[in-house]
């Protein structure tokens, strides 16, 4: 059976809103990441692809674009989720043999306005129930999420906005995040409110960009001489709690305990930790979720713990959403991207010292009362 | 005039939180009814910025309520007393309000 290795990524040039169409950036994100690998398009047997602002065109129109031949093709409709569901089916589809050399591509690039219609029509029921009362997009559906948080356990802004300080250094040594000025403490708490708790620094800047990573069959990573990256495990739930609203959970601490199972490993193993960034609190709940920390505990597991890349658990290493922009679907690729990048060892200045595996989450999909969609994958340096 | 309306299944009594084609838990048929229209907020967001078209209403104050009937769903609050919303509140129909959509207000102090 095909081993399935994880063997290259590429990112377009991210830009904020008014910038290039969306194909300019999904073809500059496919090029970065086939031409690392010294690949073409008529090398790719496999194509996923997941963007809000490409349709009418889909997975199978970007093919025919690009004259590639495809065994297997998924358009991902998991919103924050779809990059590690596209990847862990990849990793399943050359293991089957179904097909040999799968690129997974997400992006996005929005207008002014066209984020907040995206927003509110995101979903049938967002749009029908939600949109009359001027729900505010995500920020307003997941906000909530933080008073609760703070209500049951007394989290506090300041313990939380550690980690936007944090990734906004990893950013700095990022040349594609947008934002490349320090962020203090101080200027994360009186930024102005957007949607309480929610200030400015909490919530994630809409941008144009795109982002891909490659899945190849053992025999073809060998023949390009890259560091070969396993994907362990990979596990996905959609719409965990049905029919609730006030469950934190999208269902993190079931797929969590079948990975480390599924594993071997624990959440004191990894190297890192890529997790779904679109709030901090998301952060902090997918921290208690995977088990890096006890139920509740978030607030001051981020207050007393280094989550810097030179810490105990480095944590969204390359800036993540927070501090490099949240590109659309393409939020749901940056963070495989980087922990592709850091398993090869080319994070540059940001590089995690020795880096052999991490956990990549995704999480999405904001509908009514909640993200609907999670999916979590260990991914593992092959000399490891 | 606000109203709250939900649906039951006329099966198995299942009550869903927004409006279903048909019952989740049996496929059988629902049938609206008049909720009491009362609950308690499990949490909520207050917005401060959103499309033009909501500026005269905000800040908006959006919350998870549980209502009587034992579901959760998601409203707006109305009334100048609005943002002393806290978990827990309790709160019910408004009689009016700015959405097409019923909203609520905090029950006055003593009135339960
Ligand atoms: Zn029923």
């Amino acid at each position: 059976m095909a081993e399935p290795l994880l063997i290259s990524y590429g990112s377009s040039s991210y830009e904020k809103k008014n910038g290039r169409d969306t194909l300019p950036h999904l073809f500059d994100a496919i090029s970065d990441c086939l031409g690392r690998a010294g690949l073409f398009p008529g090398d790719v047997d496999g194509l996923a692809l997941a963007s809000f602002t490409y349709p009418p065109g889909n997975v199978i129109t970007l093919a025919e674009h690009l004259d590639m031949r495809l065994r297997w093709a998924e358009d991902g409709s998991f919103g924050g989720a779809s990059g590690v569901v596209a990847v862990g089916r990849a990793a399943d589809q050359i293991r089957l043999g179904h097909a040999r050399c799968i690129l997974c591509v997400a992006g996005d690039a929005f207008t002014t306005g066209s984020h907040e219609k995206l927003l509110e029509d995101f979903t049938p029921a967002l749009s029908e129930h939600l949109g009359p009362h001027g729900f505010g997009g995500a920020n307003g559906v997941l906000a909530p999420l933080q008073t609760r948080h703070a209500a049951l356990y007394g989290t506090r802004r300041d313990q939380l906005g550690r980690l936007c300080v944090t990734q906004r250094r990893h950013a700095m040594l990022n040349p594609n995040a947008l934002f490349q000025t320090p962020l203090t403490l101080d200027e994360f708490l009186e930024a102005r409110v957007i949607a309480e708790p929610f200030h400015l620094y909490d919530c994630v800047m809409p941008c144009s960009g795109a982002e891909a990573v490659l899945v190849v069959a053992d025999d073809i990573a060998a023949s390009i001489g890259r560091p070969g990256v396993r994907v362990v495990a990979t596990r996905e739930m959609h719409n965990a709690s049905p029919g609730q609203l006030s469950e934190f959970s999208a269902g993190w601490e079931v797929i969590g305990e079948e990975l480390w199972a599924a594993t071997g490993r624990q959440p004191g193993d990894m190297d890192f930790a890529q997790l779904y960034d679109d709030y901090p609190i998301v952060v902090g709940l997918q921290l208690e979720g995977y088990g890096f920390c006890g139920r509740g505990e978030c607030g001051s597991y981020l207050e007393k713990t280094d989550v810097s890349n030179w810490g105990e658990l480095p944590l969204n290493t390359g800036g993540g959403q927070l501090s490099v922009g949240q590109a659309g679907a393409g939020g749901a690729m940056i963070h495989l991207v980087e922990a592709v990048q850091q398993l090869q060892h080319e994070a540059g200045e940001r590089q995690v010292a020795g880096a052999q595996r991490g956990l990549v989450s995704g999480y999405g999909l904001v509908s009514y009362g909640k993200g609907l969609c999670t999916a979590a994958t260990v991914l593992e340096r092959l000399d490891s | 005039m606000n109203a709250l309306v939900l649906q039951r299944c006329a099966e198995c009594d299942y009550v869903a939180n927004f409006w279903r084609i048909g019952c989740p838990r049996c496929l059988g048929r629902l049938e609206d009814f008049d909720a009491a229209g009362t609950g308690v907020v499990t949490t909520f967001s207050i917005i401060h910025r959103w499309v033009e078209r909501f500026e005269p209403h905000l800040p908006i104050v959006l919350a998870i309520i549980e209502l009587d009937e034992g579901v959760e769903i998601m409203s707006s609050l109305v009334g100048d007393d609005r943002l002393q919303i806290a978990v827990g509140s309790p709160v019910e129909i408004a009689p009016e309000g700015w959405s097409e959509k019923p909203q609520f207000r905090l029950a006055a102090a003593g009135s339960e």
